[in-house]
């Protein structure tokens, strides 16, 4: 059988990608691997994270892993929101889809909806001018991110300060924000004048987690976020947007195929349309799906990878992007010492707009963190204190601590950069320009006064090793028409010397700016799959 | 770190694990003497130092 679209990857991109080809009525098939854990997530007891911690005896299992007692699970930095449950997530990584670079670290999935399952839910979408530098059609993207708003559920603030820059149209209510959060906003709308003069905007987070309940249906169902602060841990009532929701409505359609196991390795394209070849994880046997049109959305790495194995471009380097990303612990001077409330979501509960004059008109984005429903122990193990006076301190900090997380653009340059080796391994090379990183340190600086004017005074800030942001495009870029690279895309999507095969995730992309990329990223995949199919009519 | 983390994932010993409200002044005070106690062991540590390295 020869199926007219096939999708490679089950992450944001693949998923709205193939619901697009799907509700089209056409033949669909998802090729993926699809590691999935489901049964550490169900059994967690429900409960808000404040009584787990008082009342349950077998939390260690959820919050430690069922292996607690190994130094391995207990070595997670502060913020690693790839809490045990979550564990899967990145399960056979570096067997399957390997990347040797000493400068570059990524963090890769082949669960069942890929990074998706462990999505923060940031839920931007980019403006214009993002869109533009990126080389994504600013109208056809505007409808695509309003389909797929409607399509996950986008709770957010249409009236915030940050409403115009970052928040999509199709919204939920807002969710409630924590006392930590409330606080931080009071002082900011104190200080608005001030805070505008220093051109920064904050708002409430738009995440893409329900606050109203959402039926497909009789059978498909996801409710309002419960406020129990068991985000990062279990998946309450479903409100948080994960692809695999996605993958099971397309399920039901007797069109659509999911094929599991499945690692896609190449393409070949033949007369009467592409050949998707992958290899079968558990027994390393060899198959493959005839396809008309393949989507791929592997993730930027993983895409490369298969693309450059397809056009056999050993060596060739293509650019990579990545958001170079800190964080920066403060203390909420509003929150010493008071109580704060149980009910509360894990999530983003701001999001925070500084366009510094050195950047022109690009943004660096904050996005702000309570952080309640994490263990102390990793904070005590970053403190040059002993155990016993590191535990008084996080303990009398907690309901203060707020933990910024920044982004900063990113533009490629030729010292980032990935290129295949002849064994399948993506090697990678990734290093900041000295101008890029006079601009990061301005960055910081001017954020770091305007987190002092909201009276979260900073306490350290920490550099991620590159890769960390989680946030990867521009493998394979749209092409300019000249200094191209080895592989390019068309504006449409379309992968270069191969008319059958569109690039449907972030590999296409020019430009990161610091927002949260995977609304657009699920936009861009929808535009792509309209675009894939349209030639098949 | 392993220790104290089977530590706060045991009911037994949740009440140890709790945030501390009880007003900016206490946690000034609490936020002081962690630094002190911090400090002094630096001190402490830098002393044993000292005294090997003369060995």
């Amino acid at each position: 059988m020869t199926f007219d679209v096939v999708v490679v990857g089950s992450g944001p991109s693949g998923a709205q990608a193939a619901k697009e080809a799907a509700e089209a009525g056409l033949d669909v098939a998802m090729l993926d691997v699809g590691f999935d854990d489901p049964d550490l997530a169900a059994s967690i007891p429900r409960g808000s994270f404040a009584e787990l911690r008082r009342t349950d005896p077998e939390q260690r299992r959820y919050f430690l892993g069922f292996e607690g007692e190994t130094d391995a699970d207990v070595n997670d930095r502060v913020g690693g929101h790839f809490t045990p449950p979550r564990s899967y997530i990145k399960r056979g990584v570096r067997e399957l889809a390997p990347v040797s670079s000493d400068s570059f670290f990524p963090e890769m999935s082949l669960a069942l909806g890929g990074l998706g399952a462990g999505w923060g839910s940031g839920a931007q979408v980019f403006e214009d001018f993002e869109l533009e530098r990126a080389g994504l059609p600013v109208e056809a993207m505007r409808e695509c991110y309003d389909e797929v708003a409607s399509d996950i559920g986008v709770s957010g603030s249409l009236e915030d300060d940050t409403a115009a820059t970052s928040v999509p149209r199709c919204v939920q209510s807002p969710s409630a924000i924590d006392t930590n959060a409330l606080a931080i906003m009071a002082r900011y709308g104190r200080r608005r004048s001030a805070m505008h003069a220093r051109n920064f905007l904050l708002g409430r987070a738009p995440l893409a987690m329900l606050t109203e309940t959402m039926h497909r249906g009789t059978r498909w169902e996801r409710g309002a976020n419960p406020y129990e602060d068991m985000d990062f841990y279990g998946e309450s009532a479903r409100s948080i947007y994960r692809p695999k929701y996605t993958i099971e409505e397309l399920r039901a359609n007797p069109r659509f195929r999911y094929v599991g196991n499945a690692l896609v390795e190449r393409f070949e394209d033949g007369a009467d349309g592409t050949i998707a070849c992958y290899r079968d994880v558990r027994d390393g046997s060899e198959g493959s799906l005839s396809a008309r049109r393949i989507l791929l959305a592997a993730n930027p790495i993983n895409t490369a990878r298969i693309a450059l194995r397809s056009a056999r471009a050993i060596g060739a380097r293509q650019p990579l992007l990545c958001n170079p990303y800190h964080y920066v612990v403060t203390a909420n001077l509003a929150m010493l010492g008071r109580p704060a409330s149980d009910r509360r979501h894990s999530l983003a509960q701001l999001v925070g707009s500084l366009t510094p004059a050195h950047r022109g008109e690009e943004h660096v984005f904050a996005a702000f963190f309570s952080y309640r429903s994490l263990m102390h122990f990793r904070l005590v193990r970053e403190m040059p204190l002993s155990p016993g006076a590191g535990l008084l301190l996080s303990r009398a900090l907690m309901n203060a601590l707020t933990i910024v997380g920044v982004h900063h653009p990113e533009s490629p340059t030729d010292r980032k950069w990935v290129r295949l080796a002849t064994d399948g391994i993506i090697e990678a090379s990734y290093a900041l320009g000295s101008d890029e990183e006079a601009a990061i340190a301005g960055d910081l600086h001017e954020l770091r006064r305007v987190l002092m004017d909201l009276r979260c005074i900073p306490l350290s800030t920490i550099a991620t090793p590159p890769g960390s942001s989680i946030h990867y495009a521009g493998t394979i870029p749209i092409s300019r028409g000249d200094g191209d690279p080895a592989l390019t895309t068309a504006p449409d999507g379309r992968l270069s010397g191969s008319p059958n095969v569109y690039v449907a995730d972030s590999s296409g992309w020019r430009y990161l700016p610091a927002k949260g990329p995977t609304l657009t990223m699920m936009a861009n995949a929808r535009r792509v799959a309209k675009a894939a199919i349209a030639t098949l009519r | 770190m392993r220790r104290f983390a089977r530590r706060e994932t045991d009911v037994r010993y949740a009440a140890e694990f709790e945030p501390i409200a009880r007003g900016p002044l206490v946690a000034v005070l609490l936020i002081l003497a962690a630094g002190l106690a911090g400090a002094v062991r630096a001190i402490f540590i830098f002393a044993i130092r000292l005294i090997r390295g003369r060995r």
